[in-house]
């Protein structure tokens, strides 16, 4: 193949070409019939009937569809969209179609014609009309017959904003939008020009902005960047302004008759303006140069990130800026190490010396690295499978007199242009070019494909290119279970390609299959599902709850439980006999169950409980209750329920403490009545005291007797009581009454921790143990009586012990 | 005062690093999506958990002005961003929606601002605790989110999930934390690597080993990464519950005897550490960054003040080191050293002020030693001490510790006879209140509190024999068996078992199948190749983490530690659990709590009308004034 550079026009320092993409494949079509809408990244083409056209072919079919070809003229759909007019069309960057229609409705298609949703921009009260619209990947812009400015920034969560419009609205020439993320504020802005010379910006929230020209603007096109603005004014003039209108770039007077039918960006800073009347095709450059094109046939232009689509009926052809890393390797006259680098890996093909020697020399020069890294970049750019290839075999030569040279970037570029060769193919059509390719991300690529149903290439692109293959088995699997076919047919195909896979939503399947009315094939695919919380929800909605139930019990996540449960207790189709018949066996359930009841619904875990046959929690929670209310008799109303529960449930130990409780409180009630003590909700042991020390010792005794309480508790309640009550009297008359059954210790210790040594005192002698008493009057520091204990008991070391401890002056006989 | 351990020098487990900067980094990056001032609502409990990831300081430096503990009491903030850090309990949310309905209350007054609302759910948020804030009238206008604080680091060798309401959960059969720890698990694993090697032993030990497994595959987890861990044993704290009642003694669990540890920090009274004419509480940090108390902390109270006293010597010649420079290169030698000296100076002064007040509490107190008498007698010879527990209910003795003889003497002898149970039962009640059935109730469900059912083949004797628990020998041969002074705690000895070259799986299988639980078994995670070349490579220890499901206590954790020492499995143990519990705590989580609504609406509408009072009283004196400038004004009109 000849040089790749004798193609290229030099224009304003640069150099452009044009590449033949595709003879286009589609026979009969004239553009000038139809208009024309292309998704980015060399995408799909949506050609509808002009309906301002004189309609040439009255043939039924053409009205009212919008047909949908690849860039290489493939035909893949026809939508028919009824009795609408359509206003506007538009591409989102997955390709789905959306339509404007005049009644101010707007459909987003799938590409085979299903629709996707339908957004309502205007109440059908207000019968409002399109008058003008711009459709961009994920949004619009209306504007009324009734001028009225409305805004859609994101088809998925579609909020209608309203922009204000100037109070007097010219006639208007041409609308435009700059694309939030250009913009300072985030939010579209919207540019209207009018005949009258004016040109407003709007925005959300904020007054218009009108700037005034000297001339009215014909058509007006922001570039891919956001940066710049291009228009044509009635003069025949076109303008560049960067878009906050502080700089002027460029004013050329086209000197051409009419107007063009469409103004593009080309590669950055060039416009193309398409005069189709004049056949015409012309590029104005930065700097007044131009250059012209000669086209006679009709044509439709899509700008694209680094260049121009062209699309003809004949041809869709690709106009772009030469890629900088190309030019110096082809350019003739210019030497640099890629370019010779690539003379090298020729010239080894010649089997000739030459070529060692001129990489040595590059090598030598340390520029190899900077040759090989350019040749495989180029490659990546170059339209040519020929020049691809030679530039891949440069780079390969290259990097094998290179130590350390990172393998992967050769590896990875030999599978993108893989990828981006086999997407190219008629068949396909995407006709992307490396620069469009790195910008949209293999994942949108594939989204397009999956969309186009060419699953079994995503899939191999996937393989190639080492990324997750889910999401194409998930989609190819879910367009299988629209496919007719038996259940089982359906069912055996998906298991098998996608049952050894990881991670595979088999719950997106099963929805579909769900929404397809296929309610069987829905819930064995769900089987297949691995994630509990995406079985269970689709299974609640399918109406099996109990099946929900237990795969969310296997799962163990309370969450899903709770789920179940509650969208079972706000269904009306479920009975409680239903409920209590689902959650039987399943004590998980039930627990949480119970945990919520006690705090939501006490009534219902009553019920629940009988139901599963638990008298004891009945009664329990029969308490639980009652410590929830002041109210005596309702007290006693409970108690009562808890005594039958623990009758029933055989707990005789539970019934017991239950009738003393309420035997208690009967007591306690008549205590009140009788006396001025407050002694309800206070226990048995409390009671005591409070008797005690209120000095009601016969109702003491009673309650005592009542409840047989041991003789030992009832000494310390009441040698308690009296020592807080300081009644140091009555404490002793009560220890000499009878015999202590506590010991004497215990009266000793709370005369001490009362601070009544005296009192203390006194009790010391009762106690048995020697070494005890020995013990309380070295604490009391009562030494001689200590030392009296030791002599009696005759304990030499004792007594020793007790005269080393005393103070000096205290006489401690020394001998027994 | 952070209570974040140092990780920069592990030997052991070098992911957890990385983990915890995760976590941190999720938390600021919450901070940073609600953009402007905020001030954060914060569960009481989820303050200590948090400051073990993050310096606390560090939240001011993200616009939080205020960190204010979640309670239902109204109070005023001219904030615009009310950010709720909470627990998904049913209890906190009436709280956050009381508070969220006060404020959106205030905001339909002229003089208040707009504010928003975030909840963010600790770990995770659930569906019943959306719902119930909607049922409580919480609006839409609320934004959810989730903080996934699952495991912390509380040390190099303990991660905890800090959910001291676990145990609790199981008490009352709901399972769902299982669901939190083996997310938990999960997560740290893509950090630490898969853990090829699981057993677990325990009903919730076996579901969460299952739970695990699954969730695995769903959540695709890297299989390349060197596993740090090998084995992980899962047990369930319900296998174990004998252990816990028995009073710790080494050091940390002697603490949190005393004194109670929340996440590491310990509060005194001021007077313990000495400081005079202070009111406020001192908090103490009990983690291995304190170098002395890391030596400290697995020792038997016994051996505690000889190493102290051996330490201060150390530290007064480290000191007198300044007296012996000979030159200048010496001091500056000594000056280098000198702040180390300082801080370990400070800490020999904190644990030589602690140490004096647990000796007046316990070796200095007849009441402490005659339990601790009790307890071994129990242990070591199953004496009974009947008597002992009567006279404590007879003195009104506080009923948790009570709970504790009781349910020791309960296991250790198989249950009471019917005769002494109701006795003990009923005593109880009347002493302690009718609303006690319920915890009786609870302690019987759990096994703890019994009737017996004829000689046991399977009781604490035989269990006592087969898994030689008593070791008396504790202070002349290191064993763990010295944390409760000669009883080593049960399931560190299964572990030692499991790990142990002459007994192993089969041997531990049968014990445990014997005393424990039918539940036992182990399961395996496949690793990559290059994941299993790589770990056989390793020349250090494997590591096993062992998890207690329901909580683990000091003294079990210092067992661990020992047991790490003695060097007999060649394997190094690490520690997780769903909280750090005690006796006292479990005996705890076995009342119901029983709420006096009444009274807490009647205190509600007594704040209210005193509200209502005082701002009547307020226009009032607000009239009057104006009424006097009127006058003056006329007067002076007049004039």
């Amino acid at each position: 193949m000849d040089n790749p550079s004798l193609t290229w026009n030099e224009f304003d320092r640069y150099f452009y070409e044009k590449h033949d993409f595709y003879q286009m494949e589609w026979e009969d079509i004239d553009l000038s019939n139809y208009i024309v809408s292309a998704s980015r990244f060399g995408g799909l083409l949506a050609l509808i009937l002009d309906d301002s056209k004189v309609i040439q072919i009255n043939s039924v079919s053409v009205k009212h569809r919008i047909f949908i070809y690849t860039s290489s003229g493939v035909l893949i759909s026809q939508i028919d969209y009824g009795n609408k007019k359509v206003k506007g069309v538009g591409w989102t960057l997955d390709e789905r179609l959306l339509v404007v229609y005049e009644d101010c409705s707007v459909m987003i298609y799938d590409i085979f014609g299903e629709i996707i949703k339908t957004v309502l921009m205007t109440q059908e009260k207000d019968q409002e009309l399109v008058y003008r619209t711009v459709v961009w990947e994920n949004g619009i812009v209306i504007l009324t017959k009734k001028d009225r400015l409305l805004v859609i920034e994101s088809m998925d969560d579609p909020k209608i904003m309203e922009y204000t419009l100037p109070l007097k609205l010219g006639a208007v020439t041409a609308m435009e939008i700059i694309l939030p993320f250009f913009t300072f504020s985030g939010h579209t802005e919207v540019l209207i020009s009018t005949l009258d010379n004016r040109l407003y910006i709007l925005a959300e929230k904020s007054e218009p902005l009108e700037i005034e020209l000297d001339e009215g603007i014909v058509d007006l096109v922001i570039s891919p960047t956001g940066k710049l603005l291009a228009y044509y004014t009635t003069s025949g003039s076109l303008y560049v302004v960067s878009t906050d209108f502080e700089k002027n770039y460029l004013k050329f007077n086209c000197n051409t008759k009419g107007s063009p039918k469409q103004i593009s960006w080309c590669s950055g800073d060039t416009v193309l303006l398409n005069f189709e009347k004049n056949n015409l095709l012309l590029m104005v450059g930065p700097s007044q140069s131009y250059l012209q094109y000669y086209y006679y046939e009709p044509i439709h232009l899509v700008t694209e990130i680094d260049g121009t689509r062209i699309i003809s009926n004949t041809k869709c052809e690709f106009l772009r800026k030469v890629p900088e890393v190309i030019v110096p390797i082809f350019q003739l006259g210019v030497s640099s190490p890629a370019a010779f680098l690539y003379d090298a890996s020729e010239a080894f093909l010649n089997v000739t010396s030459k070529g060692d020697e001129t990489i040595r020399m590059i090598l030598k020069n340390r520029e190899l690295t900077l040759a090989v890294d350019n040749c495989l970049e180029a490659a990546g750019h170059s339209f040519s499978l020929e020049i691809q290839l030679k530039l891949m075999r440069a780079a390969s030569l290259g990097k094998t007199y290179l130590d350390g040279y990172y393998h992967d970037d050769f590896g990875i570029m030999a599978k993108d242009l893989r990828v981006l060769n086999q997407v190219k193919t008629f068949d396909i059509g995407m006709c992307i070019t490396y620069t469009q390719y790195k910008k949209m991300g293999v994942g949108l690529l594939i989204e397009r494909l999956v969309n186009r149903r060419f699953h079994y290439i995503a899939l191999k692109i996937c393989e190639c290119l080492a990324e997750s293959k889910d999401r194409v088995l998930v989609r190819w699997a879910c367009d299988k279970v629209k496919s007719s076919g038996s259940d089982e047919d359906i069912l055996n195909s998906i298991v098998s390609k996608l049952g050894k896979e990881k991670g595979i939503s088999f719950a997106s399947i099963a929805s579909v299959a769900y929404s397809e009315g296929k309610k069987k094939l829905a819930i064995k695919l769900l089987d297949h599902e691995n994630s509990a919380s995406q079985q269970v929800p689709l299974l609640i909605n399918m109406q099996k709850p109990e099946r929900a139930l237990i795969k969310a019990i296997e799962s163990g996540k309370a969450d899903l439980i709770y789920l179940v449960l509650l969208h079972m207790i706000n269904d009306p189709d479920y009975s409680e006999e239903k409920l209590f018949g689902i959650i039987q066996n399943k004590k998980i359930a039930i627990n949480l169950f119970v945990k919520y009841c006690k705090k939501k619904d006490p009534g219902f875990l009553i019920k629940l409980y009988s139901e599963l046959k638990q008298p004891t929690k009945i009664g329990l929670f029969k308490i639980v209750e009652s410590y929830q209310t002041n109210d005596f008799n309702e007290i006693m109303k409970l108690r009562n329920v808890s005594s039958m529960a623990f009758s029933s449930s055989k707990n005789t130990f539970f019934k017991k403490m239950t009738d003393e409780n309420i035997k208690f409180l009967n007591f306690q009630k008549q205590l009140e009545e009788k006396t001025p003590l407050k002694v309800i909700g206070h226990t048995i042991n409390e009671t005591l005291t409070i008797l005690i020390k209120r000095e009601y010792y016969k109702e003491a005794k009673r309650l005592k007797k009542m409840f047989s309480v041991p003789n030992e508790r009832f000494w310390w309640v009441k040698m308690k009581a009296l020592a807080s009550k300081h009644r140091w009297k009555e404490l002793f008359d009560f220890a000499n009454n009878e015999k202590s059954p506590i010991g004497y210790e215990p009266f000793v210790d709370i005369c001490i921790q009362n601070s009544v040594s005296d009192q203390a005192l006194k009790y010391i002698p009762k106690i048995k143990e020697p070494i005890t008493k020995v013990k309380y009057y070295l604490k009391l520091k009562k030494f001689e009586l200590a030392a009296n204990v030791a002599i009696s008991q005759k304990d030499q070391t004792l007594l020793d012990d007790i005269r080393n401890r005393a103070p000096k002056n205290l006489k401690i006989p020394h001998n027994i | 005062m952070s209570s974040k351990i140092d990780l920069d020098n592990l030997t052991y487990l070098k992911g957890i690093k990385s983990y915890r900067e995760f976590v941190e980094k999720e938390f600021l990056n919450i901070l940073e999506s609600v953009s402007g001032k905020k001030a954060i609502i914060i569960d009481p409990d989820l303050v200590g958990a948090l400051s073990l990831i993050l310096e606390i300081p560090v939240l001011k430096e993200h616009n939080v002005d205020k960190l204010i503990p979640l309670s239902s009491e109204p109070f005023k903030t001219q904030i615009k961003k009310l950010v709720f850090l909470v627990r998904p309990q049913m209890s906190s949310m009436k709280k956050v929606a009381d508070q969220i309905i006060q404020h959106e209350q205030n905001q339909t007054k002229k003089d208040s601002v707009e504010q928003n609302f975030y909840v963010f759910f600790v770990p995770r948020v659930t569906i019943i605790c959306k719902k119930i804030l909607e049922q409580l009238g919480v609006s839409g206008s609320v934004i959810y989110g989730e903080f996934h604080l699952d495991l912390i680091p509380f040390d190099e060798d303990v991660y905890s999930l800090a959910n001291e309401k676990a145990f609790r959960d199981f008490v009352l059969g709901d399972i769902s934390s299982l669901y939190y720890i083996s997310r938990a698990l999960v997560n740290i694993q893509s950090f630490i690597g898969i853990i090829p090697e699981i057993y677990y032993m325990g009903k919730h030990s076996k579901i969460l080993s299952e739970m695990l497994l699954r969730m695995r595959q769903e959540s695709d987890l890297d299989d390349s990464l060197t596993p740090q861990v090998k084995y992980l044993v899962i047990v369930d704290r319900e296998n174990d519950l004998l252990t816990p009642m028995v009073t710790q003694l080494n050091y940390e669990g002697m603490i949190d005897e005393l004194y109670g540890i929340s996440h590491t920090l310990v509060e005194l009274d001021p007077n313990v550490l000495g400081k005079e004419g202070k009111i406020e509480k001192e908090k103490a940090i009990l983690n291995s960054n304190d170098l002395l108390f890391s030596e400290l902390r697995d020792l038997n109270m016994a051996l505690v003040s000889p190493f102290l006293v051996k330490k201060a010597r150390s530290v007064s010649s480290q000191y007198d080191t300044r007296k012996q420079a000979r030159n200048i290169g010496d001091l500056k030698n000594f000056i280098k050293k000198l702040p180390n000296i300082q801080r370990e100076h400070a800490s020999l002064g904190t644990h030589v002020s602690l140490t004096m007040d647990i000796g007046a509490k316990t070796t200095g107190n007849s009441d402490f030693l005659e339990r601790l008498d009790y307890e071994l007698n129990l242990l070591v010879e199953s004496q009974q001490c009947d008597d002992y527990i009567e006279d404590c209910i007879a003195q009104q003795k506080d009923l948790i510790s009570v709970l504790r003889i009781l349910c020791l003497q309960s296991m250790v002898i198989g249950g009471f006879k019917n005769k002494k149970f109701d006795f003990f039962r009923n005593e109880i009640i009347q002493t302690y209140g009718y609303r006690h059935v319920f915890t009786l109730d609870s302690l019987e469900q759990l096994g703890m509190l019994k009737k017996s059912e004829g000689r046991s083949k399977r009781g604490f004797a035989q269990i006592r024999k087969s898994l030689d628990l008593i070791d008396e020998n504790y202070e002349n041969t290191k064993h763990f068996s010295s944390v409760h002074s000669g009883y080593a705690p049960q399931i560190i000895k299964l572990v030692q078992i499991l790990f142990n070259s002459n007994q192993g799986y089969n041997v531990f299988k049968d014990l445990a199948n014997n005393f424990y639980t039918p539940d036992v078994g182990r399961k395996r995670q496949e690793i990559s190749i290059q994941a299993k070349e790589e770990m056989k490579e390793n020349t250090e220890k494997h590591v096993c983490m062992v998890f207690f499901v329901g909580g683990v206590t000091f003294a079990e954790i210092s067992a661990i530690r020992i047991l790490n020492q003695m060097e007999q499995t060649g394997v190094h143990f690490v520690i997780g659990t769903t909280h750090i519990t005690n006796g006292n705590k479990i005996i705890e989580s076995t009342f119901e709590k029983v709420e006096d609504n009444i009274l807490q609406k009647k205190k509600d509408e007594f704040l209210r009308n005193k509200k209502i009072r005082l701002r009547e009283k307020q226009q009032e004196q607000l009239q009057k004034q104006l009424l006097k400038k009127e006058k003056q004004e006329k007067g002076k009109k007049k004039n």
